[in-house]
């Protein structure tokens, strides 16, 4: 087998173009990013004009409801572009927060655990699903959290929910209206 | 000879070592499955092209094709075996290995 150097150079680059497109692709989450940094922010008011009982039903009624909306998203956008990733990783990441989500904020009983244990298990989920991206910024937004929740934990100032909430929300706002603009120059 | 002074190109496989085929398991190294349309755009080759080298591939083992209906529609779909992944991560090894001996300024080739 003779091969030139060019051969050997066009192949690579080739398979790196092909899957670079592919990663490209494959990289919209704007859909889940900006429904849960919405339900976030909707949350926002009710903790602080409502009450608790009130948050912890929307999030039990909220969180798998758009659970369900994003899987189904990611369905429907795999059949429309005809490429899809293997979606068990996300779908066990998503349950382990929605699990450590309940677990944490009812076993600590309106405590320091109940507010800082969720946010961590979010942000510990963002930090795998930018993993599982390979987003540098969906990574960094998850460490962000994961350190807010950290501080929440050790200061446990007043207004605490509102004071996660916000960054959380509009974060994840943010970052989803980001990757739309991108994925919209991608197509 | 010991395995480490062979040359690059004796670890090339024949069936993957192809620009069609090796652009297949490309894609499918980065997806879990990807339709035949969407392989055959990215890929930039003809249905008759993209179906012979997808039937190398899958006599090979190195990928399953499922053929299914979306809205009375055919749809066919093809992913990586985990012979594929490796075979393909084995082939792109070699090919780096092949590029960097060049660099290296041997260009010649013991096969």
């Amino acid at each position: 087998m003779v091969l030139e150097q060019s051969q050997a150079k066009t192949l690579l680059t080739a398979v790196e173009n092909a899957r670079a497109r592919t990663r490209s692709v494959l990289s919209a989450n704007w859909f889940p990013m900006i429904l849960f940094g919405a339900l976030a922010l909707v949350s926002v008011p009710l903790a602080e004009f409502g009450s608790w009982t009130a948050v912890a039903a929307f999030w039990l009624v909220g969180a798998p409801l758009a659970i369900v909306a994003t899987a189904l998203w990611y369905r429907s956008r795999a059949m429309e572009i005809g490429v899809s990733v293997n979606p068990w990783p996300y779908l066990a990441t998503a349950v382990a927060i929605v699990v450590g989500c309940t677990a944490t904020g009812m076993a600590g009983r309106g405590g320091p655990v109940s507010y800082a244990g969720p946010l961590l298990f979010i942000g510990l989920g963002y930090l795998v699903f930018g993993r599982l991206d390979r987003s540098l910024l969906g990574a960094g937004f998850g460490a962000a959290m994961t350190t807010v929740a950290i501080i929440v934990f050790a200061l446990k100032p007043q207004h605490v929910y509102t004071l996660t909430m916000v960054p959380f929300g509009a974060g994840s706002l943010l970052l989803g209206l980001w990757n739309l603009l991108q994925a919209r120059r991608t197509n | 000879m010991p395995e480490a002074q062979l040359h690059p190109t004796t670890e090339l496989d024949e069936t993957v070592h192809q620009r069609v085929r090796l652009g297949v398991l490309a894609i499918l190294s980065e997806a879990d499955r990807a339709t035949f349309t969407y392989l055959r755009e990215a890929l930039d080759v003809t249905d008759g092209n993209l179906s012979a080298h997808v039937a190398v591939l899958a006599k090979a083992g190195l990928v399953r094709i499922d053929k299914g209906f979306v809205d009375n529609r055919p749809r066919t779909w093809v992913r990586a075996t985990a012979k594929g992944r490796s075979t393909f991560h084995a082939e792109i090894s070699a090919l780096s290995k092949l590029v960097g001996r060049y660099r290296g300024g041997d260009i010649s080739d013991s096969r």
